[in-house]
């Protein structure tokens, strides 16, 4: 008895409690919820706990291509002449109202506007505004939705990114995509439903791996991170002197060692561990199938620019999360640093627009000529967007701007989003939001939506009471559903 | 703030009070009475505080009438009763408590009297509030001819053209019915404005244009329907279910049309958003973004069995949607004629099917067109011919085909033309060329084809200047 803790020992009574027939006793505590059922049902990831989507899912997978740091949207997509006009002057503290400034330019004596040092055209039959900076992008927007009215809480990097990605500012919570396999599971039992790729690079805000961490939800449901180079994923391979036969072999007696020490213990995560070796032998050969683009013809590589030959790179990346998707992959997430231009911006900004707008675009391209956009939700965004005053030096080459999280520019594609449209408005500074605001939990229960997932019915209990990924938020964002 | 009105909302509360205790200290007087049992003394205070919650229910009604909106007929006989059987509590209370022996016959009257006007009562302020028609809606028929009121209407006869439907008795009114009229009656016309007939909606309600003239900017129905659902002038008001999209924008039509109020439908003078709106209130076309299929009951578990057996990855639609997904794609292997036998025996279940890499066969591929459910179908980098693509031509409401990297040739373009629902037709990385792609649309340009991207060569020049700066770079 003394090895079993409290709850075990509570979850076990209850389960002997059903078992000898007082179930409506134990309805008490076991409630006639999916995901307390999942308590005595072994794992069944490939359904995922609510066995069925709540509503057709327009969007089966999604990419995600995060990008650290906090892109300008006035150097991007929220194309503002009135800039242009007021270069210079004090931004009107009508318009700075009483928002709240980071610790680096509250300081500061005077914030002058400052004006995008590029040129703005308008592109496609949308017309969208797309700067100089984003020549491949801007041939695509056609098939672009553009918010650019999003709206975080947090204007420092660590608690925007983790509101962002997991819902909530304060680490511990479950991230996007580990809610997406909890909910709906996978649709390719030797691949994990939900995937990291990292650009290798040295520079940028560091990011951790709670951002697409389980929480506390169970750990099979993690997303798991492929890294550039010979052993995509760690300790997957067979070590040296084991043979796929031995470690099959292993494997069975180690799951029927699990299977015992669950029927004494009730505890979830053996589910997981079992689950888990499972994945990993299935992913030895998976995973070097995945990443081997020997069977990619030139035409591609030349579509997603030439980084994309070497592993590791965004473009690389970008072409991976395809071929990810055409093999059902539910969840791909790209994260992509150093957009965070306090000083030096347009140099700074010029560089990561080199790294990542052709293989943005060729991915959206390369995705709809495949027939895989209908189906495939792509994301762009980072976790706030920047302000329209300088930061620092106000010069051509060196200014820079700060954290803003009031209004951001995002855009989505493919997946049940209408295409060619831009959704929201701001003000003549792009400092606050004019029109048809987007808040983070807004754009989460709208990608729950186009997954087929109702956000306010996808929870999990932890700790005395119902978590959900938009805690008691959240409108879906209908006029952007095509 | 109106003091009378906030006091006067509460007579919905207190009303109970006088119905629970007059009720129940009627029901022991008769007991006592018929079975002779002795009376308690305690009934008299009871009696006293029935009296006072009538009263106090009185009082509170009354300044709730001040405020309006009902009508004035009804809220004179709830009031007439109402003070009855505050009165007759009171004539109880004293004629109980002053008089030691009250006589048999005198008690029953007495009580039911009071049993009789607290039920009438409450039937007229329930009228009020639920309107007249509330407790005869779902009555039979007869029951309705007892209580005086018209047998049920026979309903509208099923329009199947947008031609046949009245504007109003098949548009408007099925609209406002099930969803104003519970607060916008004859008996309850809240806002002065009455929805449930014709001369009610003409009339408007306390604020002038109600309808408008024909401008949307100008109608306040209009307005009241499309505020944002937290603001507290939106309709229907009190958190109901708000009008559906489509119902919105049918009512939209219906002002600018200038609120007809009979006429049938003219559906040649309708713009195409319109058109389907109404044929979409109608039941004549399946609701935005509907599931295209025909309801069916839960998919039996041996038909999923049967498929997981054969290492199909299945998953259903969704939670109300009985149709499944079924995949064969990560098994990078050839399908067996086993599994293809399995998808036959699941046929009506199957809604979208992905056989991506499966070495599917000719034969097998003419099996798939038994399919008859199939709206969805990735055959890409499978060897499918021109033969394969006619064979599935029977597919009736196959919307979706994917055929990126196959053997297909400008022959199978031409044959998908015959395909009653397809939509759109992946065809990259195939023997289809851009001359007979762009022959192809002009014949039917509801078909999207989708060859390889038109960007590409831009996309290949760009990384073309990239590679030749670097060189050069490298030169240097
Ligand atoms: C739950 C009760 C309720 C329902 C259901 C309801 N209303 Fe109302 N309505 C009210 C109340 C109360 C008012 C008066 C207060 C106000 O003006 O907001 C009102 C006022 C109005 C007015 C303004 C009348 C005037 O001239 O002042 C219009 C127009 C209106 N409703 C339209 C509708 C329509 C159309 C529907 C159905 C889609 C509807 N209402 C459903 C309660 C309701």
């Amino acid at each position: 008895m003394n090895e079993l803790n409290r709850r075990q020992f509570l979850k076990a009574a209850t389960l002997t409690g059903t078992a000898a027939g007082l179930s409506g006793l134990s309805g008490l505590t076991l409630a006639d919820n999916a995901e307390d059922k999942k308590l005595i049902l072994p794992d069944n990831s490939l359904n995922g706990v609510l066995g069925k989507p709540h509503m057709p899912a327009k969007a089966k997978r999604m990419i995600y291509l995060f990008q650290s740091g906090g892109p300008s949207q006035m150097e991007l997509f929220d194309y503002k002449p009135m800039l242009n006009k007021m270069h210079g002057q004090e931004i009107p503290s009508e318009v700075r109202g009483d928002t709240k400034l980071t610790t680096m330019t509250a300081q500061q004596t005077s914030l002058p506007l400052v004006k995008s040092v590029f040129n703005f055209k308008q592109h496609g039959e949308s017309g969208a505004w797309v700067s100089e900076l984003l020549p491949h992008t801007a041939k695509v927007v056609d098939d672009l939705c553009f918010i650019k009215s999003v709206q975080t809480d947090a204007i420092n990097h660590d608690p925007a990114a983790t509101f962002i990605l997991t819902g909530f500012p304060i680490a511990g919570r479950p991230s996007l995509g580990a809610w997406l396999s909890y909910g709906l599971g996978s649709n390719n039992n030797n691949l994990p439903p939900f995937i990291v790729l990292l650009t290798n690079q040295n520079k940028g805000q560091p990011i951790f791996a709670r951002l697409w961490g389980n929480g506390f939800l169970p750990s099979i449901h993690q997303g798991v991170r492929f890294r550039a180079g010979k052993d995509p994923v760690l300790f997957v391979n067979n070590p040296k002197g084991i043979d796929r036969h031995d470690r099959r072999e292993m494997l069975s007696y180690l799951s029927k060692l699990h299977g015992i020490q669950y029927a004494k213990t009730m505890d979830d995560e053996i589910h997981s561990r079992i689950a888990q070796y499972e994945m990993a032998q299935r992913m030895q050969t998976s995973v070097p199938d995945v990443n081997d683009f020997s069977d990619e013809p030139d035409w591609v590589f030349d579509m997603y620019g030439p980084d994309s030959r070497t592993p590791g790179t965004f473009a690389a990346n970008c072409l991976l999360a395809r071929r990810l998707a055409e093999r059902n992959v539910k969840f791909t997430q790209l994260f992509h640093r150093g957009w965070d231009h306090h000083s030096g911006l347009p140099g700074g900004i010029r560089q990561m627009c080199r790294e990542t707008d052709q293989a943005s675009a060729a991915l959206v391209a390369d995705l709809k000529q495949r027939g895989l956009l209908d189906d495939t939700l792509v994301v762009w965004g980072g976790e706030f967007g920047r302000t329209s005053y300088c930061q620092g030096k106000f010069t051509e080459k060196a200014y820079g701007r700060d954290h803003h999280p009031n209004a951001f520019t995002m855009w989505m594609a493919g997946g049940g989003v209408k295409s060619g449209m831009s959704y929201g408005e701001t003000d003549d500074f792009a400092y606050n939001v004019t029109k048809d605001p987007v808040h983070v939990h807004d754009l989460h229960a709208t990608i729950m939506h186009l997954m087929g997932v109702d956000h306010e019915r996808l929870t999990f209990k932890y700790q005395g009471r119902r978590f959900r990924l938009t805690d008691v938020h959240g409108k879906v964002v209908k006029d952007i559903l095509a | 703030m109106d003091l009378i009105q906030f006091f006067g909302r509460f007579h919905v509360l207190v009303l109970h009070l006088p119905i629970g205790i007059l009720l129940l200290v009627a029901l022991i007087e008769i007991h006592t009475t018929l079975f002779q049992k002795e009376r308690a003394k305690l009934l008299n205070q009871v009696w006293f505080w029935g009296a006072v919650s009538a009263i106090f229910a009185c009082i509170l009604g009354y300044m709730l009438s001040l405020g309006g909106g009902y009508n004035e007929n009804a809220v004179f006989i709830h009031k007439s009763f109402g003070i009855s059987v505050a009165v007759t509590a009171i004539i109880c209370t004293l004629l109980f408590s002053y008089k030691k022996n009250v006589g048999k016959l005198l008690t029953s009257a007495l009580v039911s009297l009071q049993l009789f006007l607290l039920f009438a009562t409450g039937h007229y302020g329930a009228n009020m509030t639920h309107g007249e028609t509330y407790l005869v809606e779902h009555a039979p028929n007869f029951v309705r001819t007892i209580a005086g009121f018209e047998p049920h209407k026979a309903p509208r006869p099923a329009i199947t053209q947008i031609d046949q439907a009245d504007i109003y008795l098949d548009i408007v009114q099925p609209i406002l019915k099930a969803n104003c009229v519970s607060c916008h009656n004859d008996s309850k016309a809240k806002g002065q404005l009455n929805l449930a007939n014709i001369e009610g909606i003409k009339k408007g309600g306390k604020i002038e244009h109600t309808l408008g003239d024909g401008k949307l900017s100008n109608s306040e129905l209009y307005k009241r329907i499309t505020l944002d659902e937290h603001d507290k002038k939106f309709m229907p008001a009190e958190g109901k279910t708000p009008l559906t999209d489509t119902q919105v924008k049918t009512i939209a039509w219906w002002i600018k049309a200038g609120a007809p109020m009979s006429g049938t439908l003219q559906a040649s003078t309708l713009s195409k958003e319109d058109k389907k709106a109404l044929s979409q209130t109608l039941g004549l076309a399946p609701a935005d973004n509907a599931w295209p299929l025909a309801k069916r009951t839960e998919v039996p578990g041996e038909v999923i069995g049967q498929l997981q057996k054969q290492e199909f990855l299945v998953k259903t639609i969704a939670s109300k949607i009985n149709y499944l997904d079924v995949d064969y794609s990560s098994n990078l292997q050839a399908i067996s004629d086993d599994a293809i036998s399995a998808l036959v025996s699941a046929k009506d279940y199957i809604a979208y099917l992905n056989l991506i890499n499966s070495q599917i066969t000719q034969e097998q591929i003419a099996e798939i067109s038994q399919l008859p459910n199939l709206l969805r179908l990735r055959l890409n980098k499978t060897p499918v011919s021109d033969e394969g693509i006619r064979s599935l031509q029977t597919l009736p409401n196959l919307e979706y085909l994917n055929l990126f990297g196959t053997q297909i040739s400008d022959s199978s373009l031409r044959t998908l033309t015959e395909f009653p629902s397809l939509k759109q037709v992946y065809v990259g990385q195939t023997g289809v060329t851009q001359t007979a792609i762009s022959e192809i649309v002009a014949i039917k340009p509801d078909l999207q084809v989708f060859a390889l991207s038109n960007k590409l060569a831009e996309f290949q020049e760009s990384t073309k200047q990239a590679l030749g700066k670097e060189t050069k770079k490298a030169a240097k």
